[in-house]
């Protein structure tokens, strides 16, 4: 079987949506030196604020009474409904709710900086973010007035108006896609604008330096804390937008859900193997570990004649090799990072041939 | 050096193209060859051709894997029931089941389904649990996917008009089939302890509505998530059952109703540890009913113990013994060493009534089955009965049969020991068993 | 008689203890955060399901074949992953991130094991419970009698080789200083096979008792890892002894603690018990990240110790 549109649609909007990940880990991981194993909490800043939020906003809008988490279903029914005759109110959802997961990323993200005011650093922060993050989404999972316990939330669906139309072909069912990658298009140009601009800018040195050397940076007059705080914040923002995407494109929302195994750990495999402070790198290993986990899942039972074990671990075995790989032969990634130049190329070539 | 960066990229880049390639490769090679024949004889006049793909979502890991084992191989023997049915037929086309692995996790019932739907897929078997319904159920009605579930009985997806059909009853008619047991035992004063989930809430809310309408009070509901202490959670039923007594309550009057699914194994474990739990009577859910581990005296002795001490009743919705039915049960029995659980009856006949209506609309097209689904499941009389669906596309069967674990000569199973009938709204216990 | 409740807290502080130990060791003297900590414990649940199912060893002979097993795998994981990390200059993070990798390939593994071993052996290797093998003294489930003496007993034997051998001492060196020691002529690569022996053998032993109280899967150790991590955040990595009482206290807390706090508050409580360890370990960190470690334990012991006239223990275990 030969992978269908939809496959190559799905992929996309999972390459999309983990760009703004992987490119956001970059700025803080690669270039800050911030060992962030909690950023799984970022996305599901974005994503649990999916399933609290806009359900209740619309049931207050439209005016429907009842309890929302005892009757969410008939109430996002009642909602999608609504949603799907009227353009203006989905984009303005839609648009208010990134914005929110924007404020909610970025304010977890001040939070997330705390353990480094103790002067906590490397493997006791990474592991101190991990454990908050864990935290975290238990919290979500088990306190029933958040996002409804175990049970989770559906959520409105902020591109079913596109199901009206139909462009180019494309079956009207499938435009809600189209909506969730031109959406995710977009966050992800801004995302990229902002991050490679810093890390072309004197910023991006500022925090490469803060990464190889702190005290030294300190020394220098720089307000380390301040920067901290700055690059958490806006990572954390960003990727709470790709929550906030992950959540309207599935429709549902649950504790389990931005696990750390596929929003911090393979988002993590991804920049190592790219190259730390390398946006290149970031984009080739993102697109190159997704492609090839769907292309797991969607030949899974074609893999089963071939492999002799079930392929539903055949993702695992991947991840797991391929961290120890590169980790031992190329930690410096497929596209090592090269040494900051402070002067032109120019200037060095003509000083180099002054010197003789 | 940047001689060795242009050389990485170009290596990613076309590692990246050898792998798309060698998936377009896989992909040719495994597709079928053509048919060649003509269809010149004129047998079923029907548009479909190829092989038609149904996507199933069965728990094979995680606390259903016993009931999703179960059900996997009664999907499997409709497949190949239907495809003999079709060949005779000298239909074009055959039924091609992909069965996908949800865990028992709503999670990883979306993933499934995702790359189920990646693949073409429109229409999909089960999943078995109510929570991942609940998980997958937005996804689906967003891509027109059709879903037929045997045996997910929460009473929040009885929703009319949406793209979830399930060929059981759901619990809204079992919560006052256990109460009337759990009363109809005498006993008084129960506490409810169930799993976080959307079928565990259902119950808990249906048994212990019936159960204080027919006079009974509810002690406690005891909510417990899937990751939980075993230990703490009996010594917190102990605590309950304790301060009932103390304050006079007798404890033939007590009970636990239990609604989980493999995790009893666990909480019997834990419980037997403490006299007064197995000295007061236990019952439990369709979640809990045929588990194999409860009736194992030589595999799991304690808590098989447990089960008889506590007399534990669980129920099972009740189906007429069919030819279909015994047909089945025989199949199953043959290859899985043991009868399946109730609901693979149901899965078997959804696997019939979907080819059915494939055949009728004769193309690939989830919503029109989905619309003729109610009559062709009407006037199929299969394995689990005469499939009426009410408005909710939910099965509008009542009557619940009541199992408990009997110890005969050394030997421990299940057995029927009474049945709750929804017309006269009472329980009627057979000889030997009567409280 | 013990309460049902009391004996799993003592089983699972016991398991946990042990855990923490390997998770110590494997960071005091070869620099590695080990995050596989609680995925050996799977392996040796695995290992004794085999040997109990297929050969028909019993629950406790088969700790052996776990001990043997899980050393094996440890000194294997140091050879393909550590040592050549080591070799390169791997900083702390990246050993980390390393041990991760070796985490999500050991649970896939043991996964496609349970596969195996359900496909050809028709045996149940998922939610299964191996309570029948235990045996009972006067009602006392023997897995608290066994699981208690093996836990003290390796913790005196750990104490008297790394204070009374000469191989002992060396590994307790090796943390303190590799190169010095390298210096002084001992061969560190056999220090850091036989201390990865252990890392892996440890927890491997504690998780053959893990299938008699609770359900088991191949990825238990994803519950478990927290707990493990926590103790030793608490403990301080620094000292066994403190990585045991990390344990310990972490291992009552989550059983012991919340059954008792549920009695008041209510029984909600009862789904955050492992929200236990996740507090105390953000706690240690924030108030004092020296852990269990850096209390004042050594002018109590000190004192203690004046008044039964020991000999002075070297300090820094």
């Amino acid at each position: 079987m030969i992978p269908g549109i939809e496959f190559f649609v799905t992929l996309i909007v999972y390459i999309l949506i983990f760009l703004i990940v992987t490119i956001s880990y970059n700025m803080a991981y690669g270039y800050t030196g911030i060992p962030d194993f909690g950023r799984a909490m970022a996305a599901g800043a974005g994503g649990f604020l999916c399933g609290y939020l806009p359900g209740r906003l619309m049931a207050y809008v439209l005016g429907i009474q009842g309890d929302y988490l005892e009757n969410s279903i008939s109430i996002v029914d009642t909602t999608n409904a609504f949603l799907k005759g009227s353009p203006l109110m989905s984009i303005a959802l839609l648009a208010l709710t990134l914005f929110l997961a924007a404020l909610a990323g970025g304010a977890l993200g001040l939070l997330a900086s705390l353990p480094m005011f103790r002067g906590i650093r490397l493997f006791y922060l990474g592991v101190t973010l991990l454990a908050i993050q864990i935290g975290f989404n238990t919290i979500f999972y088990y306190w029933r007035p958040l996002i409804g316990g175990p049970l989770g939330v559906t959520v409105p669906d902020p591109f079913r108006w596109l199901t009206n139309y139909s462009l180019f072909g494309i079956p009207s069912s499938s435009m809600r896609l189209v909506g969730v990658i031109i959406t995710s298009g977009v966050v992800l140009l801004i995302v990229s604008y902002y991050c490679i601009s810093v890390s072309r800018s004197p910023l991006g040195r500022l925090l490469k330096a803060l990464r190889d050397d702190e005290k030294g940076t300190e020394t220098l007059g720089r307000d380390v804390r301040k920067l901290y705080i700055e690059v958490m914040a806006v990572s954390y923002a960003f990727t709470g937008m790709a929550g906030a995407l992950f959540a309207y494109y599935g429709g549902y929302v649950v504790g389990l859900h931005f696990d750390k195994v596929s929003w911090t750990f393979w988002p993590v495999a991804m920049v190592i193997l790219g190259g730390l402070a390398n946006y290149k790198g970031t984009i080739i290993g993102t697109v190159s570990f997704l492609t090839l986990r769907r292309l797991i899942l969607f030949y899974k039972t074609e893999l089963e004649f071939i492999l002799p074990f079930s392929p539903v671990w055949l993702e695992d075995l991947v991840l797991g090799v391929i961290l120890m790989l590169v980790l031992i032969y190329r930690p410096r990634g497929l596209f090592p990072e090269k040494p900051e130049l402070t002067l032109s190329k120019e200037n060095i070539r003509k000083i180099k041939e002054e010197e003789g | 050096m940047s001689m060795k960066k242009e050389l990485m990229t170009v290596l990613a880049i076309v590692l990246f193209v050898i792998g798309l390639g060698a998936g377009y490769g896989i992909g040719v090679m495994t597709v079928p060859p053509k048919e060649i024949e003509k269809r010149i004889e004129v047998p079923v006049p029907t548009g479909l051709t190829g092989t038609v793909e149904v996507g199933v979502l069965v728990p094979l890991t995680g606390g259903l894997s016993s009931y999703g084992e179960d059900c996997k191989a009664a999907w499997e023997l409709g497949g190949e029931d239907v495809n003999a049915f079709l060949k005779s037929a000298g239909a074009n086309w055959t039924l091609k089941l992909t069965f996908e692995d949800t865990a028992t996790s709503p999670d990883t019932a979306l993933t499934r389904l995702e790359s189920l739907i990646a693949r073409g897929v429109k229409i999909v078997l089960g999943p078995m649990g109510s929570g991942e319904i609940l998980a997958i159920k937005e996804r689906a009605e967003a891509e027109g996917v059709l879903i037929i579930s045997p045996s997910s009985t929460a009473v929040t997806l009885a929703i009319p008009g949406d793209n979830v059909f399930r060929f059981c009853a759901i619990d809204d008619l079992q919560g006052p089939a256990i109460a009337s047991a759990i009363y109809s035992e005498g006993v008084t004063h129960m506490v409810s302890v169930y799993l976080a989930n959307p079928w565990g809430e259902g119950l808990d809310k249906a048994t212990s509505e019936k159960f204080e309408s027919l006079g009974g009070s509810v002690l406690a509901h005891i909510e417990f998530p899937a990751t939980f202490d075993p230990a703490a959670l009996a010594e917190d039923i102990k605590t309950k059952v304790e301060e009932a007594i103390a304050s006079g309550v007798p404890k033939d009057k007590i009970g636990i109703f239990l609604v989980s699914y493999g995790e009893a194994l666990q909480i019997f474990s834990h419980a037997s540890g403490y006299t007064v739990l197995s000295q007061i009577k236990w019952f439990g859910t369709d979640g809990t009913v045929m588990l194999p581990e409860i009736a194992d005296l030589a595999g799991h002795p304690k808590e098989t113990q447990f089960a008889l001490d506590t007399k534990f009743t669980s129920t099972m919705y009740r189906i007429p013994e069919t030819r279909k039915f015994a047909y089945v049960k025989e199949k199953i029995l043959e290859r899985m060493g043991r009868e399946p659980t109730i609901y693979a009856y149901g899965a078997y006949d959804s696997v019939w009534v979907v080819a059915l209506a494939l055949a009728s609309v004769g193309k690939y097209d989830s919503m029109k089955v989905k619309a003729i689904l109610p009559q062709v499941a009407e006037r199929y009389f299969g394995a689990s009965g005469n499939i009426v669906l009410n408005q909710n596309g939910d099965l509008a069967v009542a009557d619940y049969t009541l199992w408990r674990p009997v110890k005969t000569d050394n030997v421990v199973e299940w057995k029927e020991v009474g049945t709750y009938y929804y017309a006269t709204d009472s329980v009627e216990w057979k000889e030997g068993y009567k409280p | 008689m013990i309460p049902p409740l009391f004996s799993s807290a003592v089983v699972f502080a016991n398991i946990i203890a042990l855990m923490a130990i390997a998770c110590t060791l494997a960071l005091t003297r070869t620099n590695v955060p080990n995050f596989t900590a609680a995925t050996f414990g799977t392996i040796g649940i695995y290992i004794s399901l085999t040997f109990i199912k297929l050969f028909g060893v019993g629950l406790y002979p088969s700790l052996f074949f776990c001990f043997c097993g899980g050393g094996i795998v440890g000194v294997v994981a140091y050879y393909l992953v550590v040592r050549p990390l080591r070799k390169r200059g791997a900083t702390r993070e990246e050993l980390m991130i390393a041990t991760l990798g070796l985490d999500i390939f050991l649970i896939a593994l043991l996964n496609i094991y349970a596969d195996y071993l359900t496909l050809t052996f028709k045996i149940r290797t998922r939610e299964f419970m191996l309570r029948a093998y235990d045996f009972d003294v006067g009602g006392v489930d023997g897995v608290f009698i066994v699981s208690t003496t093996i836990f003290f007993a390796v913790l005196v034997a750990l104490h008297l080789i790394f204070t009374k051998t000469r191989i002992g001492i060396a590994m307790k060196a090796l943390g303190e200083d590799p190169s010095l020691t390298e210096c002084q002529g001992v061969n560190t690569e056999t220090l850091c096979t036989l201390t990865w022996f252990l890392v892996g053998a440890l927890p491997a032993t504690a998780g053959g008792f893990y299938p008699v109280y609770w359900i088991s899967n191949p990825s238990v150790s994803l519950f478990l890892v927290v707990s493990v991590f926590a103790s030793c955040v608490l403990g301080g990595f620094a000292t066994i002894y403190d990585a045991a009482a990390g344990g310990y206290i972490i291992g009552l807390a989550q059983t012991l603690l919340i059954s008792y706090m549920s009695k008041f508050f209510g029984s909600w409580i009862l789904s955050y018990g492992f929200f236990v360890a996740l507090l105390v370990m953000i706690i240690t960190v924030f108030l004092f990240p020296q852990g269990l470690y850096g209390l004042p334990w050594n002018e109590t012991v000190k004192k203690v110790r004046k008044i039964f006239r020991f000999r002075e223990k070297p300090r820094g275990i």
